[in-house]
């Protein structure tokens, strides 16, 4: 992927960069808005990565809301160390399509960045049916079924495996989960999303032998075959 | 004879004005003075002075009892201030301190890779803690301010509930825990709807933290009628609790719950900050609720009651429906 990166600290910008150079991507940088506007504006990315503050008068959503009144529907991601839900939700009306807050793990951005790319691609067809290895999801009658077996979900097991089976062979974080299945934007103090996994592992994966969901170390979670 | 006894009379009333504007002139500048040496002492940082009270119920006594109010509360939120910081300070260089601690033994005595990095990812994990106490102590000072109430709307408080409690009912039933919830099937309320989903949230969280094995949780929320009056309108008030099986607590600690960073004896070993129940206090205030503890023999039931405006009225809100588990 070709990606955009505007971010004024350094220290900060190099560890994304070197980052995403490593998984194979190829990131332009620029260390204020005004490199990184004319940037966004003339070349063509695949998504963008916006610090929010950012020094010398041209900051994050003033790049983006100039982006989105031309008509330039890029993928944006925002940085900031604004947690506030406000400025999220500020953030968001803009017209960023995430928003992640400092600081941050590397596997988390990555982890939004890939769902955000994904989700640019599957809007186009919507889907009544998933389907990964020998487990598959019926979106309408909300069946599911492994190796042809039926197997019963409760509504959150079924939303947490769906959220799950749209990100397949994505790493998916445990706040991504929070957010996406829960509605839930608060720190919940405990490990409340493992034990969900842990659960759904019981009736998807542990009567079938071969393990669907991984553990991804220090990062969250994927469903592969 | 006359002009004799007008002179005298003249005489006498110059000399009660002159004489009391004399006395009230001394009297004004004895309360100014007295001001002002308590004041200075003050300055000079004695903030255990006050002013003279003489116990006479006149107007000097009074001035001399409301400047006394204001210094009494001037002291206690500088006391607020000292108390914070200080837990501050310590809250959050603890886990800095170990950050850096590992960092640096890590950097002297670690002779493989797979040490190093150990000791790099514990360090991250620590100071992913100090911003987690940052944001909340951040977020709390926000909604003290009242900033937040500008995002209140209307909503069913039920689904709202049935959401938390969906989250953490996997938790509570991983510590053997037994969960009831006691919900009607709607309530119409007017705030904040993912605050007061992290109130309850908190609560819950607390609830399982401190509870053995085997006990029961639970979660139930109604609508109080308080009082009525005789235009027909009513009185009406949410009532929302959470109560536990597990170690409670007592009374003196139990006063102390929602101060900042406060953790009883007994919470050492459980994970958290102590800032859970202040945040919960904020919120509840913020929707113009209070927070009320009390002991369940044995755990604990923490309520939230919050006033409701009379017009919300629906006929579903009572809490008839019987228990169903989580
Ligand atoms: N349900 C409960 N049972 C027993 N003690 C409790 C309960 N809830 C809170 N406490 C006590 O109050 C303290 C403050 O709670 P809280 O502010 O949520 O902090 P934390 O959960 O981080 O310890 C706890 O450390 C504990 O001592
Ligand atoms: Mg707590």
């Amino acid at each position: 992927m070709r990606i955009l990166l505007v971010e004024d600290d350094q220290t900060v910008r190099i560890f994304i960069a070197k980052g995403l150079s490593e998984s194979g991507h190829l990131v332009e940088q620029a260390e204020n808005g005004k490199d990184g506007l004319s940037l966004a504006t003339n070349e063509n990315f695949d998504i963008i990565i916006l610090d929010r503050m950012l020094p010398g008068g041209v900051d994050g959503i003033h790049i983006l809301e100039t982006l989105r009144r031309q008509g330039n529907v890029t993928p944006v991601l925002l940085l900031s160390a604004l947690a506030d839900v406000d400025e999220k939700v500020a953030g968001l009306k803009a017209g960023a399509d995430d928003y992640v807050t400092k600081p941050f793990s590397f596997s988390e951005l990555q982890a939004r960045l890939e769902a955000l790319v994904r989700r640019n691609r599957n809007e186009a067809q919507p889907q009544t049916r998933l389907v990964v290895g020998d487990l598959e999801i019926d979106l309408l009658s909300r069946g599911v079924k492994r190796a042809g077996q039926k197997i019963d979900l409760q509504p959150r097991e079924f939303r947490l495996l769906e959220f799950l089976m749209r990100h397949a062979g994505q790493v998916v974080t445990r706040t991504m989960l929070l957010e996406g299945v829960w509605d839930y934007h608060f720190d919940p103090q405990t490990n409340v999303i493992d034990v969900h996994v842990s659960r759904l592992r019981q009736k998807i994966d542990k009567p079938f032998g071969r393990p669907l969901v991984h553990t991804i170390r220090n990062a969250g979670y994927m469903l592969q075959e | 004879m006359l002009t004799d006894t007008l002179l005298w009379a003249c005489l006498m009333l110059i000399l009660l004005a002159v004489g009391g504007g004399w006395l009230i002139r001394r009297l004004f500048r004895h309360v100014i003075q007295s001001i002002s040496r308590t004041t200075q002492a003050i300055t000079h940082g004695d903030m255990s002075r006050r002013m003279p009270v003489q116990g006479t119920d006149d107007e000097l006594d009074e001035i001399a009892i409301t400047i006394n109010e204001m210094l009494d509360r001037i002291s206690r939120l500088m006391e607020g201030v000292r108390q914070v910081s200080n837990a501050i300070a310590h809250d959050l260089r603890t886990p800095i301190a170990r950050a850096r601690a590992q960092l640096e033994d890590a950097a002297l005595h670690a002779t493989s890779e797979a040490e190093l990095r150990a000791a790099m990812e514990q360090a991250a994990s620590n100071l992913d803690n100090v911003t987690a106490i940052f944001e909340a102590l951040l977020r709390i000072a926000q909604i003290e301010s009242g900033a937040r109430r500008s995002a209140f709307v209307q909503f069913d408080l039920v689904p709202a509930l049935q959401d938390v409690a969906d989250l953490y009912q996997a938790v509570a039933e991983e510590h053997g825990l037994k969960c009831v919830r006691h919900l009607p099937d709607h309530l119409p309320f007017f705030g904040d709807r993912a605050m007061f989903q992290q109130a309850v949230a908190n609560l819950l969280d607390n609830a399982i933290k401190f509870s053995p094995p085997n006990g029961t949780v639970t979660l139930s929320a109604e609508i109080l009628t308080t009082g009525r009056h005789s235009d027909g309108s009513s009185d009406r008030q949410l009532n929302l609790s959470v109560t536990d099986e597990g170690i409670g607590m007592n009374e003196a600690d139990m006063a102390r719950a929602s101060e900042r960073f406060f953790r009883a004896e007994q919470a050492r070993h459980t994970p958290g900050s102590g800032l859970g129940l202040s945040l919960v206090e904020a919120i509840v205030h913020l929707h113009d609720g209070q927070l009320h503890l009390a002991s369940n023999t044995p755990g604990l039931l923490a309520r939230i009651t919050v006033p409701l405006p009379d017009e919300a009225t629906t006929s579903s809100e009572r809490a008839g429906d019987p228990p169903h588990p989580f």
